[in-house]
């Protein structure tokens, strides 16, 4: 590894200084648009009420109204500037455009690594994209400029044990040993953080800049190259975020996930880079960082306060890209920046397990925007953005409630029409029902009127054909736009129960993402079996109350009685594989193809690697055995080594499932003790629990296609 | 029916050459043969370790696996106030 060089001056691109005073204005506009349009549509809704905010009730609707309001009100105008910067060709101020295609492409490289953090994820779907990665790179010609390294925190044996196997057959694949690197933590010290900050302390010197990926990131070649350029050429650029785009999705909601983010998601990043500018946020992988002054900079301390508030920071990301900015650094998110990837939760239920751990974490941040010292304006709202995305649920549940309670007092309370001592003249309650369906109608148009301009900005540049043409592409925004809108009452009931969990600080587990599998129909009304009784039991208390109510809440109701199903049927591979075979759902990687995406589907013996039996694995097989025992601790010292031959001597009477994973994650880490084993499990007599499990593994090996 | 010794030597010989990297041939097969039958003289105890001290002394050396990380290159993250 060589030592950074910085770039001659000459190379550098001027920096133009316009899009501060650009970034004011638009969000400046942006501001008076949605409060405007804010306050508008509350005074509308206190029309409509009965007694146009005459009472605690009303007046509590109309402020839950607002926010809400306001909330989409957001999303709205950042879709409408997105669709009219691409109708412009994208946004002159964003950073791929400060200089000429030519001017990139003559700026030299510097040494860049290349980390994917992984903790318990399926490790030859992730290695796999790794290996598409590093072949992307060699196609553009500039793999000598990166390095790889695989940063493990995972603990259970059998993974990392297969984790350390797969990342072998990586590297002698590629013929790459002095590339691709592999380091594991025992002590999962500030989760992924923390990993990446331990490989920094490490190895953060040898290189200039470092791209972070997910487990199942991909980022192609020229667009890795591409990035690490505009690093080059603008010194004062601390992280370009990329806009990952979903990609490989099998199930009906992974298809539908993905078709709708590649869609609408140009549109609405178009936006936000627009607004945002140098003060965007980092999302946490996809992206390029100086590794200088984020070190200088980012290390993250543990939260001094109390409940969620106390604790390793658990959605870093946002907090990086605020200390980055803090420190003078600029952060951009560069929505031209193609060829970037990552894969949607396979089910709604994954989705779920995922939004569980990002609640707790956005919700953190609410101390980070209200303490943090010197942070910019723009960091604070996308601290505010972060925590909005998960306090909504609990918002528009209270407006169900209070809505609820609104009728229930009108209906069964009989109605005072002199509510004031003295009053002359009675107090009707008003009732428009006429304004209440133009107020729908204008949340409606807020909500999908961005949806149908993206699908504009798709039929004027022609690429109505990578959406599956002008019919499928059409049925598909029906079908996407029906799904949504059941998924949105689901989703908001299980945020509500994940605000407070956090809030109320209930531990939650902290696993990698199932990428595989449906979910059953028992997992699905186990979970849901709740949210859906209580949605029953409001649509018969609104059909009691009143037929016209009961109505109303069946948009929402309906999608929550009927949530198990709802679960179930989108979690069906066959289904999507189904969709995808006649083009309903399609996306531009699959119409034209991709190498990048091929070589990740392609059969590979990464994938063959079994991480369900990997420790038996590293004491049977000889290959295995000979690398995990030099991957492993060298000989301790006498005592502890002499308890380790007792495990190990139970390990071989008892076999590997009669020990705790605390007891297999000290014998797969001591180099001793896994060749012993392995000795004397070739030793084993037939009819001993290693002599079958040598027998079977040798059986599956004699049998074409059989994993251990 | 338990399954015979010999069939189990020849088993597990092939297998852990196999594993190991070496091409099963014609030639790798009788030598398979020859140590199951020198195996099958030796006392009913010691045929297993016998068989597997031979199988060891056919195969190469250990070869040493390329270092898992780089040298190391330490410098320190700053933590400074939130």
């Amino acid at each position: 590894m060589n030592n950074p060089e910085p770039l001659p001056a000459e190379l550098l691109t001027q920096q133009r200084p316009r899009w501060r005073l650009a970034a004011t204005v638009r969000r400046g506009l942006l501001s008076l648009a949605v409060l405007l349009q804010t306050l508008t549509a509350t005074y509308f809704i206190l029309s409509i009420l009965p007694y146009h905010g005459g009472n605690l009730i009303e007046v509590c609707i109309a402020a839950v109204f607002a926010l809400l309001f306001a909330w989409i009100s957001v999303g709205f105008w950042i879709g409408l500037t997105g669709f009219f910067l691409r109708r412009i060709g994208g946004d002159p101020l964003s950073l791929l455009r400060q200089q000429d295609e030519a001017t990139l492409e003559a700026t030299p490289l510097a040494r860049t690594a290349v980390v994917m953090p992984i903790y318990h994820e399926p490790v030859g779907r992730s290695l796999q994209g790794l290996k598409s990665v590093v072949l992307s790179l060699q196609r553009s010609g500039k793999l000598e400029n990166f390095d790889f390294f695989i940063l493990s925190d995972s603990r259970d044996p059998d993974v990392w044990l297969a984790e350390q196997a797969a990342w072998d057959k990586l590297r002698n694949e590629l013929g790459m040993q002095d590339r691709i690197f592999y380091r594991r933590r025992p002590i999962n010290l500030n989760y992924k953080s923390g990993n990446v900050a331990d490989f920094l302390r490490r190895w953060g010197s040898a290189y200039e800049y470092m791209v972070v990926l997910d487990a199942d990131s991909l980022m192609g070649g020229d667009n890795l190259v591409r990035m690490v350029q505009l690093m080059q050429r603008h010194p004062q650029v601390g992280i370009l975020q990329s806009s990952p785009s979903l990609i490989n999705g099998r199930s009906l909601f992974a298809r539908l996930q993905q078709f709708s983010n590649q869609l609408y998601g140009p549109l609405f990043t178009t936006g936000l880079a627009a607004i945002q500018l140098g003060h965007a946020a980092f999302w946490g992988h996809n992206a390029i960082l100086r590794i200088q002054p984020f070190m200088q900079h980012c290390g993250l301390r543990k939260l001094p306060g109390w409940g969620l508030f106390k604790g390793p920071v658990l959605s870093h990301d946002f907090a990086e890209a605020a200390y980055m900015g803090r420190a003078g650094q600029e952060v951009w998110l560069e929505p031209e920046l193609n060829q970037s990837y990552e894969e949607s939760p396979p089910t709604l239920s994954d989705e779920l397990t995922r939004d569980r751990r990002w609640a707790k974490g956005n919700l953190q941040h609410i101390w980070l925007m209200l303490f943090s010292r010197r942070l910019r304006l723009a960091h604070r709202m996308a601290f505010m953005n972060g925590i909005m995305g998960y306090v909504a649920s609990p918002l528009w549940f209270s407006f169900l409630v209070l809505t609820t309670i609104e009728v229930a007092r009108l209906v069964l309370w009989p109605i005072n029409y002199f509510p004031e001592q003295n009053q002359l003249f009675p107090l009707w309650p008003e009732w428009h029902p006429q304004r209440a369906i133009w107020m729908v109608s204008i949340t409606l148009t807020l909500l999908f009127l961005p949806k149908f301009l993206a699908v504009t900005d798709v039929l004027l540049r022609g690429r109505r054909q990578q959406f599956g043409g002008g019919f499928k592409l059409f049925f598909s925004v029906f079908l996407e736009i029906v799904i949504s809108a059941l998924l949105a009452p689901i989703r908001m009931l299980s945020h509500c129960r994940y605000v407070m969990e956090a809030l109320f600080n209930v531990n939650l587990r902290w696993a990698g993402q199932n990428r595989s599998g449906e979910t059953s129909w028992l997992a699905a009304v186990l979970n849901q079996g709740i949210g859906s009784l209580l949605a029953l039991a409001w649509a018969g208390f609104a059909w009691w109350l009143d037929p016209m109510f009961f109505l109303w809440s069946l948009p929402v109701a309906l999608p929550l009685i009927l949530a198990a199903p709802i679960f179930v049927l989108l979690s069906k591979v066959g289904w999507g594989e189904a969709l995808l075979r006649n083009r309903w759902l399609q996306i531009p990687e699959e119409a034209q193809g991709s190498q990048l995406v091929d070589d990740l589907n392609k059969p590979s013996k990464l994938l063959e690697v079994d991480q369900h039996a990997a420790f038996n694995e590293a004491i049977v097989h000889p290959y295995t055995n000979q690398l995990q025992s030099q991957l492993a601790h060298a000989p301790r010292a006498k005592r502890q080594q002499s308890e380790l031959q007792l495990l190990a001597q139970r390990c071989l009477q008892e076999g590997p499932d009669a020990l705790s994973r605390a007891e297999r994650n000290l014998l797969a880490s001591d180099a001793t003790a896994l060749r012993w084993l392995h000795s004397q499990v070739w030793l084993a007599a037939p009819e001993s629990i290693w002599g079958r499990l040598l027998k079977r593994r040798i059986r599956i090996a004699n049998t074409p296609n059989q994993t251990v | 029916m338990p399954q015979p010794i010999s069939e189990l030597l020849l088993q597990r010989i092939l297998a852990y050459w196999a594993w190991s990297g070496v091409v099963i041939d014609a030639a790798t097969e009788e030598k398979a043969l020859a140590i199951t039958a020198r195996a099958l003289h030796q006392p009913e105890q010691q045929r297993l370790s016998f068989s597997l001290q031979a199988l060891l002394e056919e195969l190469p050396g250990q070869t040493p696996v390329a270092a898992a990380s780089p040298p190391l290159s330490r410098s320190s993250m700053h933590y400074g106030d939130y």
